[in-house]
């Protein structure tokens, strides 16, 4: 698994490209807490190059957003491939994240 | 040398009906006594096997062979398309992170929570931090639908709460196959019938199922195949349509769970007079 993240205009856009499983999800978990530590109040998580994420990986995200929230932060999902809508879907989770079709998309905070 | 074990994405990546688990030929004696006679089963992803037959029949000391906890005298196992005993160590560790097991009652920790019991195994295998493991095992909790009890002892439990606690521990992990020994065993009916719809959800979710039962109608409801062990060999094998409409004796006293037919009941070894008067 690869993480890059970039500024946009006061944005982190966090590019991942690889598998996020119980093996990889340290490394993510490590990189967004950088951001919420960071108090970054806008995460876009680029999921176009993820082709599969396990509960690991969902649980990671879910603790992005607790951390993000007390300071009014947010975390926006953008291009999630079908198998990570899939388990999106099946943990009753699509609620929490704001889902775009793109990082376009989600930095103009379209829906 | 470097072991490649298939991670559980590349294994998401098999086409949907892709074997995962393979016997052929298994063998096994204890004692002299014959257990198993050559058994061959296969199952594949997202696919239910419910190994059925009466106590005695040999079908948990299949189910031990099949997941790599006793040896076969002959035959093979693989899982994943992996020889389970011919492999190193190591590598039977990562596969065993591949499958779950739901013990006879949930097998917990009487000394842990509900949610250090789901926990377990992600703190034992896996280097995830606290904070997501605690999410995960609420999640898998929301998933048997006990979120809510994770700080409940579980002498606090009913049975049927204790055997969703430990699906929710063997699907902690994610696992692609996950194996049952006498899940609905002292259950009562309806929690019998919770357990068996908990098994058909996980398994609509792709999740490979050996399930070994000797409770037909649980059975017959999880099962996209059946196989009957008696006296240690496979002695029908079907859909669950194919065997309710069997005529073969064995297996209709077996599904109609009458006292009558060919299976022999085990009697009186001796003579109860004899046995009480004769100085024993």
């Amino acid at each position: 698994m690869r993480i890059r993240t970039r500024f946009q205009e006061g944005v982190a856009v966090v590019s991942i490209e690889g598998d996020v499983d119980m093996y990889t999800s340290p490394e993510l978990r490590s990189a967004l807490s950088e951001l919420t530590g960071e108090r970054v109040p806008r995460i876009v998580l680029d999921l176009g190059a993820v082709p599969f994420m396990d509960s690991s990986g969902i649980a990671t995200l879910v603790q992005t957003l607790k951390e993000a929230r007390p300071y009014g932060g947010e975390v926006r999902l953008a291009a999630p491939g079908k198998n990570v809508l899939r388990i999106l879907e099946l943990s009753n989770l699509m609620a929490l994240f704001p889902i775009h079709g793109s990082v376009e998309e989600a930095l103009r905070g379209e829906a | 040398m470097t072991v490649k074990v298939p991670s559980p994405a590349e294994q998401e990546k098999l086409p949907a009906g892709a074997e995962i688990l393979r016997a052929e030929g298994i063998r096994k004696s204890y004692d002299g006594h014959r257990v198993l006679s050559g058994i061959d089963l296969s199952l594949r992803k997202g696919e239910t096997l419910v190994i059925m037959g009466r106590s005695g029949s040999g079908k948990t000391t299949c189910l031990r062979i099949l997941m790599g906890q006793e040896r076969p005298d002959e035959g093979s196992v693989h899982l994943f398309g992996r020889p389970v005993g011919r492999i190193p160590a190591k590598e039977m560790n990562a596969l065993r992170r591949r499958f779950g097991v739901v013990f006879q009652s949930g097998a917990l920790l009487n000394s842990l929570t509900v949610a250090d019991n789901v926990a377990l195994p992600l703190r034992e295998l896996t280097k995830l931090d606290e904070k997501v493991i605690r999410i995960i095992v609420k999640m898998k909790l929301d998933q048997v639908g006990l979120l809510g009890f994770e700080h409940l002892m579980p002498a606090q439990l009913s049975g049927g709460m204790k055997q969703r606690v430990g699906i929710a521990r063997a699907l902690a992990l994610d696992p692609e196959l996950l194996f049952y020994d006498e899940p609905t065993s002292g259950l009562d009916p309806v929690m019998t019938a919770v357990i068996t719809k908990l098994i058909r959800d996980i398994s609509r979710l792709g999740v490979g199922s050996v399930v070994v039962t000797h409770d037909m109608k649980s059975a017959l409801a999880v099962a996209d195949r059946l196989v009957m062990l008696y006296m240690g060999e496979i002695v029908a094998e079907g859909t669950p349509d194919e065997i309710r409409a069997t005529q073969d004796p064995l297996v209709r006293q077996f599904v109609d769970g009458r006292a009558e037919g060919p299976i022999p009941l085990q009697t009186a070894r001796v003579d109860l007079l004899e046995d009480l008067l004769g100085g024993g």
